[in-house]
């Protein structure tokens, strides 16, 4: 059916009728444009949000301790609670819904980092392995900490880009001596985030070394744990058994808002997800819109186009051409019109998302990129609307016999 | 090669029924060179559409070369249109974008002749109707007389059995529309069934038959008288056919 003839008939067509190409070639083409430019701004501002949000809402309960405000069976308040290494085996072990779990241990005073000769000062956390699942810790090099490291209290130390860059420089520091406030740990893994780069300059150490290394104690800071998928109520009545349990177990009023903190983020974290809902039905809904504009657009102007032909087709019926000729000469025109422009404005779009994509990150609005198949689903239906937009019309003026669209008066 | 008995047409003119063809009897032999005449409303430009396989008829018989054309499917009516039937019409309908060498070739495009071979053709035959130089001019560059010549040329590029003439000469000024006349006539000569539809007496004039229409019917069905062409009684011919009402 496409064979070189019908081809030349399409480019005579088309070059003789330039406003109009150019008419319905601009409005799918821009209808394509906004849209690929719509969906890239809508995932920009989608990643932006979740990146403001990156380290606050996951779907987790953290736990930490204060001071008691209220008296509580005879006990004075004022009273420090210590959370130790049992609140933490309790929780993991027999709490149920606990997806990852992790407890903080922190290390008092300046931490100081040395490696031949080059010093610095850095944060250091001593955690679970689990950890890494609360703060998305991507290990570019070796390995995050295990169970064997906590179990046999290894001096091994994961450390962040940052800490590589200043105390190693171009060297490997995998396997390397690291002498952390004077005790020698040994480099296991080096990581990076994607969230900030403070997050960067961390040293992370098995939680049971540092225990008795720097502190001789089980104390823990803080305690923290994910709870998968499951829904915000059942999450909130985790952190109430939570607050049951420790209360029980370290005497205060289960009310004493002081004495114990148990600050469930599923709630910020569903908000956060309904808030992306939000936005991508929005993105949609306009979307929709706009290809639609553009379908009616281009259906008119095809619309027009064949009326104003009319006398062309009959002249063309009266000279041998079959019905079905006329049809797919109007047809095929219009796919071809549609396709074209529709990929001009595609690739009219992805080039705008990526001037977009050039320009530094703003707050709420970072990476705009499209799902290409979306993209191209969406040349899909305008390229279907515009031969259904040929097809109707044309299929009418096929019908008319010939004499009638050729008649003089 | 024309067989028509007994052909009615009436079109519907909301609650009334106009009958524009009252029983029809007609027989066109081939290579017949015929005109037929009537003022309008008489019916003579449905009877054309008909013979074109371009409408429809309600009742009697239509026989084309033998074939019976009668209810046909649009795509059929097409094809046998593209095989019997060649058209030139009063105001030319040639395809304003077109080349004189493009549209003169279309019909073959049509009947799925290759491009090659197809505009070899069409510039024969430009050739033949004294257009060779025009060939890739478009018909908004040409004159009345030379679009009527492409569109002759256009008719005949598929070698039909009959070519029919709407008013050929309607849109042309009198010298314009005797050689237009000559180049049909030249036609027939060579063996072609030439149909023209006029209201133009001159023009019916120089065809071998004249058919009268009126309200419908056949009023008349005389031959043009043929005079040798040098003879000076030429003239003697002319009173039969100016006592015509038209």
């Amino acid at each position: 059916m496409f064979d070189l003839d019908t081809w030349q008939e399409i480019f005579d067509t088309l070059r003789h009728h330039k406003l109009r190409t150019a008419l319905t070639g601009f409005s799918v083409a821009w209808g394509i444009l906004m849209l690929i430019v719509l969906l890239g701004s809508g995932q920009g501002l989608e990643r932006g949000v979740a990146h403001q949000f990156r380290d606050d809402a996951v779907n987790s309960i953290w736990v930490s301790s204060g001071k008691t405000s209220l008296p509580h069976r005879g006990l004075q308040p004022g009273r420090e609670i210590q959370l130790t290494n049992d609140d933490y085996d309790d929780l993991r072990t027999s709490l149920p819904g606990v997806e990852h779990i992790t407890s903080r241990f922190f290390i008092r005073g300046r931490n100081t980092l040395t490696y031949r000769g080059e010093t610095g000062n850095f944060p250091i956390r001593s955690v679970h392995p689990d950890h890494r699942h609360l703060e998305n810790t991507r290990v570019v090099l070796g390995r995050f900490l295990n169970a064997i490291d906590v179990q046999q209290r290894r001096k091994v130390a994961v450390i962040g880009r940052i800490v590589v860059d200043e105390l190693f420089g171009a060297r490997s520091p995998l396997g390397e001596p690291l002498q952390i406030n004077g005790v020698v740990f040994q480099v296991v893994g080096v990581f990076e985030d994607d969230g900030s780069d403070s997050e960067m300059e961390l040293v992370y150490l098995p939680i049971s070394t540092a225990q008795r290394t720097f502190g001789g104690t089980d104390h823990i800071a803080q305690l923290m744990l994910t709870t998968g998928e499951l829904d915000l109520e059942t999450t909130n009545a985790m952190a109430g058994e939570i607050l049951d349990r420790f209360s029980e177990r370290h005497r205060f009023a289960p009310e004493d808002r002081r004495a114990l903190s148990v600050s469930n983020l599923n709630a910020e974290f569903q908000r956060l997800l309904s808030l992306m809902d939000g936005i991508r039905f929005f993105v949609w809904i306009i979307g929709v819109g706009t290809l639609l504009s553009g379908v009616v657009g281009v259906s008119n102007i095809m619309m027009i186009a064949v009326q104003e032909r009319t006398r062309e087709l009959g002249v063309r019926k009266a000279l041998g051409a079959t019905p079905r000729d006329v049809v797919s000469l109007v047809v095929q025109e219009s796919v071809f019109l549609t396709a074209v422009s529709g990929t001009l404005g595609l690739a009219l779009g992805l080039g705008v998302l990526e001037l977009m994509a050039a320009m530094p990150a703003a707050d709420m609005f970072r990476q705009p990129g499209v799902d290409f198949s979306v993209a191209l689903y969406a040349l899909a239906l305008l390229v279907l609307a515009g031969a259904m937009a040929g097809f109707f019309p044309a299929r009418r003026a096929a019908r008319i016999r010939p004499i009638e669209a050729l008649r003089d008066e | 090669m024309i067989e028509l008995s007994d052909i009615e047409k009436s079109y519907r003119m909301g609650k009334n029924r106009l009958r524009v063809l009252r029983g029809i009897d007609l027989s066109i032999q081939a290579g017949e060179l015929v005109s037929i005449m009537g003022s309008s409303g008489s019916g003579k430009s449905t009877l054309m559409n008909v013979l074109g396989i371009l409408d429809d008829y309600d009742s009697g018989e239509y026989r084309l070369d033998g074939t019976l054309i009668r209810g046909l499917s649009e795509t059929k009516a097409a094809r046998l249109r593209s095989r019997y039937v060649g058209f030139v019409f009063q105001s030319f309908h040639l395809i304003p974008f077109k080349t004189a060498v493009e549209n003169v070739a279309l019909p073959l495009y049509y009947q799925g002749v290759a491009r090659r071979k197809r505009n070899r053709r069409a510039a024969e035959l430009l050739e033949r109707v004294g257009l060779a130089n025009w060939s890739q001019h478009l018909p908004t560059e040409m004159s009345g007389g030379q679009k009527q010549r492409v569109a002759i040329a256009r008719a005949l590029v598929s070698e039909p059995k009959m070519i029919l003439a709407d008013e050929p000469t309607g849109a042309l000024d009198t010298a314009t529309s005797y050689e237009v006349m000559d180049l049909l006539a030249e036609i027939h000569a060579e063996g072609v069934t030439v149909v023209i539809v006029t209201h133009e007496p001159d023009i019916a004039e120089r065809t071998r038959r004249i058919i009268r229409l009126q309200d419908g019917v056949i009023q008349q069905d005389s031959e043009v008288p043929q005079e040798p062409a040098l003879s000076p009684v030429a003239e003697v011919t002319t009173p039969a056919v100016a006592a015509d009402p038209a």
